[in-house]
Formats: C-alpha cells, sequence, structure tokens
C-alpha cells in the first residue's frame, strides 16, 4: 500500500471516529432523559436482580420493588413500561435478556394480551419503552418487527415504519432539544423507585362486574405472550402471569380468564387479581378512571405479590442488603417528599396507607370530611391493619377497619384525634380530639380548648414537637418520620 | 425515505461501486436505481418502465430508418438520380417523424393525464380521482425526450443496450427532482467505469453536506411562517407579512431546490460522475433573463434546445419576423420570434407546474417581462452606450441585482399562492393594507426566536460562501487547503450543525422537496 494511501485511510478512520463521537455525545445528551432515568439502574447492574417484572403502566404503578425488599428482602426491578402491548413487553424483555440478565423469576402482566396491535401506546411510550436501550441486534429486530407493518400509526397519524428510523437513532427525535438543555442532561438523576412510578392521586373508578366466562385465543398478544413464556422456559426463568387489579370490561375479563388456559398449558402460575375482587379497594386505590392504581392500591398489590413469591419461589433474601437499604432510604424521602406540601386531602390521605409513616390525622368539630363519603372511606383506609384472610396474600385486606371513634365523632359533630403509629401498629381514636398518647415517635399531648387544639410531643422528657399555629382548619396532619422519630411534615385542609 | 437514508444510500452503493471489478460497476448503479425507485414507489415502476422501453424502441427505431436510407443511398449510389435520393431521404424522414411524434405523444400524454386530470376534473367541478404522480416523472420523461429528440435531429447514435439506456433514465441521484441530464453528457459518464479518487470524494460528500445545510437547516426552517401566511384565510395578513412571507419563500425555494441539488450531485460524485449544474447563485443575477440562465439550468436548457429554438425558427413566426421588420424595424424584428418564444417558453414552464391559474399567471409575467426586455435592448443598449460609467459602476451592479430580486419575488407571489386572485390579494395588501404591527408577534406567523436565529445566522453563512462563489472563490478547495485540526473542526461542526438545527425526524418528510411535486 502506498505511503499517502494509508495516510488517508488512517485519517478517514480517525475523522469518522472523531465524528461519531460527537454524533453519540450529542445523541446522548439531548435525549430524554425518562427513560434512562427509570432503566438505568437495571442496565447498570443486571445481575443485582431476581425478579423483574414487565408491562404496562398498570404494571409500573402498582408494584414497588423498594417496598418487596424492605418487607420481604427480594431483589427485584419493575421493567414495565407505560403503553406497553405484549410484543413491546417481549421484545424489551428479549432485549434485557440477550444484552443484560436473566432473573430468576419474570412476573407478566397480561393486561391488553387480546389487543391486536403490536403497538398500543403512543410514540412518546415507544420511545420510553425503547430508548434506554443502546443500539444492539436484539433492538434493530425489535424495532424492525414492531414498527414494521406499513398500516400502524402513532397518535399523529405518522405511520410508524416511517418512524423507525428515530428509534434506532433517537437523534432524529430529539435533535431539536439542544434549546432546551438543563443541568439533568449533562448530568442525569436515576429513578430511587426502582422502575416504579407513584401515582398519587384518588379518583372514581368505573363501574364493573365479575365475569368468569372465557373466550378463544384472539389477537397478536397471545402469540407474544406464549413465545415469551416458551423464551423464559429455554432459559431457566420461572413465570408468574398476572392480571393486575381494575375495575375490568367483561370483555378484559374474558381475555384474561382466556390466559388460564395459557398458565395452564405451560404450568406456570396465574394470578387474576381481577377475579380475586379483593385485594384492592377502588373506592380508594384508582389514580385515574381507566383505575391505574395509586399509591395506595400499589402498597397492597405490593404486598400480595410479596407474600406470594415468599411462599412459592426460591428467591434469596437480600434483607441485610446495605445498597438496598441505602437506595430505600432515597425511596423513602420520596414518599416524604410527595407528602409534605401534598395540596390534595385524598392524596394525602392515599399516601397514608403506608406502615412506615406514621401520622396524626385531627378532624374539627364540624369538619366537612365527616359528610365525605369517600374522604371517610380514605380516613379508614389509612388505619387499615395486618388483617390476613384464611387464603388470601394480603396484609392490607379490603376489609375496613373499624375506626368507631371516627364513626362516633362524626355522628356526635365532635372533633377526632386519629393517631397512626406505625412503630407499634396502635391506632388511636380520641373523640373531642384530647389525648395523651404514648407512641414509638414519643409521648403526644394533645388538648382541645375553644375548638383549638394545642399538640406536643416529648420524647425522653424532652420536646421535640410543639404546634404553633392554632388557626381552625377541617382537617390537621402531622408527618412523622417512621426512621427518626421527627415531625416531617405538617399539613392542613379547609375543604 | 429520509434525506440522511438517501445520503447513507448513496454511500453504500459507492462503496459498493467501487469495491466491485470495473467492468460490472454500471450494473450496480443501475441496481441501485431500480432498487432505490422500488423502494420508494414501487407502484410508480411501470410508468418509468414504459418510458425507457417506448424511448429505447423509438430511438432505436428512428436510428434504423435514417442507416437504412442512408445504407440505401449509398448501396444504389451510381443507380438514383439526386430527386430519388431526395424523395428516399424524405420519405425515411418522414416515417422517423411517425416514430418520434407517436413516443412524444405516448409519453407527454401519460405525463398530462397523470399531472392535469385531477385539476381539470375540478375545473369543472368533479371530484378529483386522487391520482398519484410517479416519482420523477416530469425529469425523467423530458431527459428521455430530449434524448429522442437529439436521435431524431442525428446529434448521436441510438443506445443499443436497454439496460444502459434503463440506467440514464433511473439514475438514482437526479430521479427526485433532476437536474435534466442530457444523453452525451451523462450517458457516456454512466457507462464508464470510475476508479476510486479520494479528493473527488471529500468533495462529494461536502457537497452533499452543504446540500443537507441548505435543505434542512434554512429551507424546513422558513418553511413554517411561508405555510402559515401563504395559507391563511384572506385577510388576515396584511401586506408587512406577506413581504416577509415572500422573501422567506424565496430563501425556502432557493434552499429547498438547490440543497436537493447539491445533495445529488454530492453523491453522484461519489461514483466519479458529474451531473450538469443547475443552479448558478440565481440571486445574483443582473436581470431576469440572467435569472432564468441561473436558476434550474438544466430545464431552462431543455426548453431553449427543445421549444425555444424550434419554434424561433417555426415558418409561422420566421414570417411574421419578416413582416415585423418592414413595419417597425430589424431591431425589432430579431428581438420578436426571442419574445413570442419566451411568453411560450414560459406559459409551459407554469402550466408545468401546474394546470392552476397561479402557475399560468406566474409563466405569463416571467414571459412578458422576458419578451418586453427582449424587445427593449436596443434601447437599453444604447443607453449603457451613453452612460458607461454609470452602468459600469458597482452601485449601478447592487441596484440591478436588487430590482431583480423584487422582479423574481413579485412572480414567487404567483408561484407560492394557491390561486392566481390570492397571488394579486396578497400584492395589493403590500400597497393597500400594510399592518406592520403585525410583524412584531413573528411566533405567531410560525416561526420562533429560535428559528429566526438560527436562519439568520444560517442565511448570512450562505450569503457570504455565495458571494465568495460569485466573485470566483472555490470555497471546497479554500476548506480543504485548511490546516488539518482546522479543516476537521469545519467539517464536523458542520456536520453538528445540520443534525442538531436541521428540522428532520419525528414524521417530518424532510425528503418532500418542493419539487418534488412538479
Amino acid at each position: 500500500m502506498k505511503k499517502q494511501t494509508l495516510f488517508r485511510l488512517v485519517k478517514a478512520v480517525c475523522f469518522c471516529a472523531l465524528l461519531a463521537l460527537c454524533i453519540s455525545t450529542a445523541t446522548r445528551i439531548t435525549q430524554r432523559k425518562a427513560s434512562i432515568s427509570r432503566m438505568a439502574p437495571l442496565l447498570e447492574n443486571p445481575t443485582a436482580y431476581d425478579v423483574l417484572f414487565v408491562g404496562n403502566s398498570h404494571m409500573v404503578n402498582s408494584v414497588y420493588p423498594m417496598e418487596l425488599w424492605r418487607e420481604y428482602g427480594i431483589a427485584s426491578y419493575n421493567a414495565a413500561s407505560h403503553g406497553n402491548s405484549m410484543p413491546m413487553t417481549y421484545w424489551t424483555t428479549m432485549i434485557l435478556f440477550n444484552n443484560y440478565a436473566v432473573p430468576k423469576l419474570l412476573v407478566i402482566d397480561v393486561k391488553d394480551v387480546g389487543s391486536d396491535s403490536k403497538l398500543i401506546g403512543s410514540s412518546a411510550d415507544a420511545h420510553m419503552a425503547l430508548d434506554c436501550f443502546p443500539l444492539s441486534l436484539t433492538k434493530l429486530r425489535a424495532i424492525q418487527d414492531l414498527m414494521g407493518d406499513p398500516y400502524t400509526t402513532d397518535e399523529s397519524g405518522n405511520r410508524y415504519a416511517d418512524l423507525r428510523e428515530e428509534y434506532v437513532f433517537t437523534l432524529g427525535k430529539y435533535h431539536s432539544r439542544w434549546n432546551d438543555l438543563n443541568e439533568n442532561d449533562f448530568h442525569p438523576s436515576h429513578t430511587r423507585q426502582k422502575g416504579a412510578e407513584m401515582a398519587v392521586g384518588v379518583a372514581r373508578p368505573r363501574d364493573y362486574d365479575i365475569t368468569d366466562s372465557s373466550g378463544d385465543e384472539y389477537g397478536i398478544g397471545f402469540v407474544y405472550l406464549r413465545r415469551l413464556i416458551e423464551d423464559c422456559q429455554r432459559r431457566g426463568v420461572e413465570v408468574l402471569l398476572t392480571h393486575l387489579p381494575y375495575p375490568a370490561t367483561d370483555e378484559e375479563q374474558v381475555t384474561a380468564n382466556t390466559v388460564r388456559y395459557i398458565a395452564d398449558a405451560y404450568g406456570v402460575d396465574y394470578i387474576d387479581f381481577v377475579s380475586l375482587d379483593q385485594v384492592v379497594d377502588y373506592q380508594t386505590d384508582c389514580f385515574d378512571y381507566n383505575s391505574h392504581q395509586n399509591f395506595s392500591g400499589a402498597q397492597k398489590i405490593t404486598d400480595y405479590l410479596g407474600r406470594y413469591l415468599r411462599d412459592h419461589y426460591d428467591l434469596p433474601d437480600h434483607s441485610g442488603d446495605a445498597a438496598w437499604a441505602a437506595d430505600y432510604d432515597a425511596f423513602y424521602e420520596e414518599k416524604l417528599a410527595q407528602l409534605d406540601g401534598q395540596s390534595d386531602l385524598k392524596s394525602a390521605l392515599s399516601l397514608l396507607h403506608d406502615d412506615t409513616v406514621s401520622a396524626v390525622i385531627e378532624l374539627s368539630e364540624d369538619s366537612s370530611v365527616y359528610d365525605d363519603e369517600t374522604l371517610m372511606r380514605l380516613l379508614q383506609n389509612t388505619a387499615r391493619e395486618h388483617i390476613y384472610e384464611e387464603d388470601a396474600y394480603a396484609k392490607w385486606s379490603d376489609a375496613l377497619y373499624p375506626l368507631d371513634g371516627l364513626e362516633d365523632a362524626a355522628a356526635q359533630g365532635e372533633a377526632c384525634l386519629l393517631v397512626l403509629d406505625r412503630g407499634s401498629g396502635e391506632v388511636t381514636q380520641a373523640v373531642g380530639g384530647s389525648a395523651q398518647v404514648t407512641t414509638s415517635f414519643g409521648v403526644l399531648d394533645a388538648h382541645r380548648e375553644d375548638g383549638k387544639l394545642s399538640l406536643s410531643i416529648k420524647r425522653g422528657g424532652r420536646e421535640t414537637y410543639r404546634q404553633k399555629d392554632d388557626s381552625r382548619h377541617d382537617v390537621r396532619m402531622l408527618i412523622v418520620d417512621g426512621r427518626t422519630g421527627e415531625v416531617a411534615a405538617s399539613l392542613a385542609y379547609d375543604l | 425515505m429520509s434525506l440522511f437514508t438517501l445520503a447513507a444510500y448513496g454511500m453504500l452503493c459507492a462503496a459498493v461501486y467501487h469495491i466491485l471489478p470495473r467492468r460490472v460497476r454500471w450494473l450496480v448503479l443501475l441496481a441501485a436505481s431500480y432498487g432505490f425507485y422500488a423502494s420508494r414507489s414501487l407502484s410508480s415502476l411501470p410508468f418509468i418502465l414504459v418510458t425507457t422501453l417506448s424511448t429505447w424502441l423509438g430511438a432505436l427505431r428512428i436510428d434504423r430508418l435514417a442507416a437504412d436510407a442512408k445504407a440505401r443511398i449509398k448501396a444504389e449510389k451510381a443507380t438514383l438520380s439526386s430527386e430519388e435520393k431526395k424523395q428516399l431521404k424524405a420519405r425515411a424522414r418522414s416515417r422517423e417523424r411517425v416514430w418520434l411524434y407517436a413516443v412524444l405523444v405516448l409519453n407527454f400524454a401519460l405525463l398530462a393525464v397523470l399531472k392535469y386530470t385531477d385539476d381539470v376534473l375540478s375545473l369543472a367541478g368533479r371530484s378529483a380521482l386522487g391520482l398519484l404522480l410517479p416519482l420523477g416523472i416530469s425529469f425523467y420523461t423530458f431527459q428521455s425526450m430530449g434524448y429522442l429528440i437529439d436521435v431524431y435531429n442525428g446529434k448521436y447514435a441510438a443506445e443499443r443496450s436497454l439496460p444502459r439506456f434503463a440506467l440514464f433514465v433511473s439514475f438514482f441521484p437526479q430521479l427526485i427532482q433532476g437536474p435534466i441530464g442530457r444523453y452525451d453528457q451523462l450517458g457516456p459518464q454512466l457507462r464508464e467505469p470510475h476508479d476510486f479518487d479520494y479528493d473527488s470524494m471529500v468533495r462529494g460528500l461536502m457537497l452533499m453536506l452543504w446540500g443537507l445545510f441548505k435543505k434542512l437547516v434554512i429551507a424546513d426552517r422558513a418553511m413554517g411562517l411561508v405555510d402559515t401566511v401563504f395559507s391563511a384565510p384572506a385577510g388576515e395578513y396584511g401586506g408587512a407579512a406577506s413581504v416577509v412571507a415572500v422573501l422567506f419563500y424565496a430563501v425556502q425555494q432557493y434552499c429547498d431546490f438547490s440543497g436537493g441539488i447539491d445533495l445529488v450531485t454530492g453523491i453522484a460524485q461519489l461514483f466519479g460522475i458529474r451531473l450538469a449544474p443547475n443552479f448558478k447563485r440565481p440571486y445574483f443575477s443582473v436581470s431576469l433573463a440572467d435569472f432564468w440562465r441561473r436558476w434550474h439550468i438544466s430545464l431552462g436548457a431543455w426548453m431553449r434546445d427543445y421549444v425555444f429554438y424550434p419554434f424561433a425558427l417555426t415558418r409561422p413566426v420566421t414570417r411574421l419576423s419578416k413582416a415585423a421588420k418592414s413595419r417597425y424595424g430589424a431591431g425589432f424584428a430579431r428581438a420578436l420570434p426571442a419574445a413570442l418564444g419566451n411568453i411560450l417558453v414560459f406559459l409551459l414552464v407554469g402550466l408545468w407546474h401546474g394546470a392552476t391559474s397561479n402557475y399560468i399567471l406566474w409563466g405569463l409575467y416571467n414571459g412578458v417581462i422576458l419578451a418586453f426586455s427582449a424587445l427593449m435592448e436596443p434601447v437599453y443598449k444604447r443607453m449603457n452606450a451613453r452612460l458607461p460609467r454609470l452602468t459600469a459602476s458597482k452601485g449601478f451592479h447592487i441596484f440591478r441585482v436588487l430590482r431583480t430580486f423584487v422582479i423574481v419575488n413579485i412572480g414567487w407571489f404567483f408561484d407560492r399562492c394557491a390561486r392566481g386572485s390570492d397571488a394579486l390579494r396578497m400584492m395589493s395588501a403590500v400597497l393597500t393594507d400594510w399592518r406592520g404591527a403585525q410583524l412584531a408577534h413573528l411566533s405567531s406567523l410560525g416561526v420562533s426566536a429560535v428559528d429566526l436565529r438560527v436562519l439568520a445566522l444560517a442565511v448570512l453563512l450562505l450569503f457570504f460562501v455565495s458571494l465568495a462563489q460569485e466573485r470566483g472563490v472555490q470555497v471546497r478547495e479554500k476548506v480543504c487547503a485548511l490546516w488539518l485540526p482546522l479543516r476537521w473542526l469545519v467539517l464536523i461542526g458542520g456536520v453538528m450543525v445540520v443534525l442538531l438545527c436541521g428540522v428532520w425526524g419525528s414524521g417530518f418528510n424532510e425528503a418532500a422537496f418542493i419539487y418534488y411535486q412538479f
């Protein structure tokens, strides 16, 4: 080879390498960080998780890996993504299996398995599911398979077949963000919830009736569900199928009931929460009309699943893991942050369905809460105790805790004080609003006079908290950090 | 297929072209061209095949008839009288003409039916059939018919090989929007194997980058304001917004078309093939005639060779010119065929854009101004002779450039509006309904502050590069001569500017050139 040719070849290679470096840096910086932020902990340390949860937004909102670890020592990751169809779930799982690691157990939610489309969410959902994965052969196959059909369009009517390039090279989607970049684009923060997302809010669910009919396997979703199970079994991954709870239509229930045949055919477990109809309370646990589960519902589902996994699968116990403990601490801060400054009473009450956060709730004599059925139910929901029903793996059953004191106060038009002490598991109800209670976070002295409450908490003879604001409110709350016993937030609501 | 995919496809095909043996390289081009065409529009394939086959057969037949007549005359030279020879030639010519007209009518009829049926139906108040125009049909039809006429005129022999001719018709870089190639220039280049040339490759890539910059960073960013104002209901925008919109359109139209041409010229250069130039900095023109010699050069040349001259040399025009000579003088008589030819050519070009009132008015507007200029040319010459210092001054040159720019932009109103009446209304708003306050909120005109900043910088760069080229500077050579780190900085910076500041991706069809529809 001539010297000049060699020199030109070296030059061309160096130029291309430098150009590729610039383009990949620009791609990384301009990319929206939601996808990578959600999945980075899993992709950075894929072998650290024994259980993966996959599915769509119902799974994202319903299972908290951090709580599974705290209560059951299970190391899991919620790898589900909003708007995932079963084919998308199949392919994202394949990318994880082929390029990262295989878990011991894969929990697959079968919502929308009856859909005949390979893509059912928006194009933003598809980006959310795929953007986090670097380019690989499996990712290319996924894009080709999911978007090869020339008739599938996104919400704007654009054909996915024409958009494939922007899923392969995400710069096509995000390049114009150069004008909106912020600190997070250069130093992205990662999820503290191991892929899950807290849905904070309370909504009225749609009506539903339980049906036990089943039908034929119809739709491409079933094909991919079978492929996914077969692939898992080939790789030695155990499979658990779930149909997470929501007020499903008859058609959706028929589809979900049909999944039982698949579960039986492959010898895998299947929990149909919809037909079980006892783990969550749709009156308090729905986040939206489509009935994604809110924080309260997710806590119940997570706990049910935790017990089920512990009893049915041989999973290692990671309880003493310091890294998980540190992660849980960050997650706990996020829970407190959600409560602190929460302006919506219903949301705040749903967030109190948490056995790691203690609370003192005070209702005034003429509080409008007494007349609001949903709020009363949410109040009772905060106090649900460890009531186990036979054959049900639920710590929080759907049976309401009998808050007689609260009902008496409502009937008599009296103030009421509720003390939810998660440390001891005790729930104190004081009609009239005055009480002295010894709790795990100190001695609480509440005294109500002329409609005003004075409240203090003493620990070891030292006053750790005194309520300074004596203005009247329908509801007041003190949120107590379960780790330190310190008051983390003071909230007040007028209806 | 996005522009980046087109560019990548071009590079991939070029790599294959240079790797494979020399004798099969033209076959790589043919496969790449038909592969491109089929991937873009499989349903259009029969149309390009009809044009290819009919033109190839027609040209062969014409060639054979001419050759047979020539051979017979040669063979029977001794026995044939001069009159018989003439008759034989005339008979052969007449048969050739039948073939010529048959193929011309077939192909132009096909083009006209596909292009105008819906326009005619809508004019007649009937619902449109929604016929899809096959990809590049105008360009490959013009190119093929040019070849046929050249063969008929004996300019060169007909191509014997169907695949080689098919490559001439379908060469993929020029399929989308030209330039319209000539067989004697392009044919041999496509046939000959080209060796890998590093310098040519680098310059081709740089031209592609420049084309992408013009198209994605400038044209597609200017599109928002243009579409907003020109698509608005009557009366929504005043004259100020109309003027800004037409200026944006001038930039968009030029960068869209010439950017695309730069891209495909660069791709062709990767194969060692030089396409005919299509633009020569038209906004630096000093007259409208000069402008049309610099804008869409290949179409202008096609019209000149196959419409303008044949028309100007027809018997009726010659007679008219002779008649005018006795009445208005020799100067007028000499200019008259050119004036009429210009009107006809621009009317046809207008019709080629579309059978709607705006395009017909656009054609007439340009044709009449050019005809007037042709008729007035003796006067201008006398004036220039009397004021030599003034007409040679830089100020007068700038005045002529600006004057031409204004004349061209008035024409763009007709070109961009959906109807002729819309164009007239917008132009009247410039004089009677200014509403300058509308410019205070440019974002309501479909262009953000960021768009404006990027556009301003990009247009400034384009202006200075064009100015340098106009002064004879070889910009690509200058860049290649830079110190290596600086050169790489310019090139990598250019790529990053196109990628980050270009309008592309997310369902945006950046490959949909304005001229794609014609």
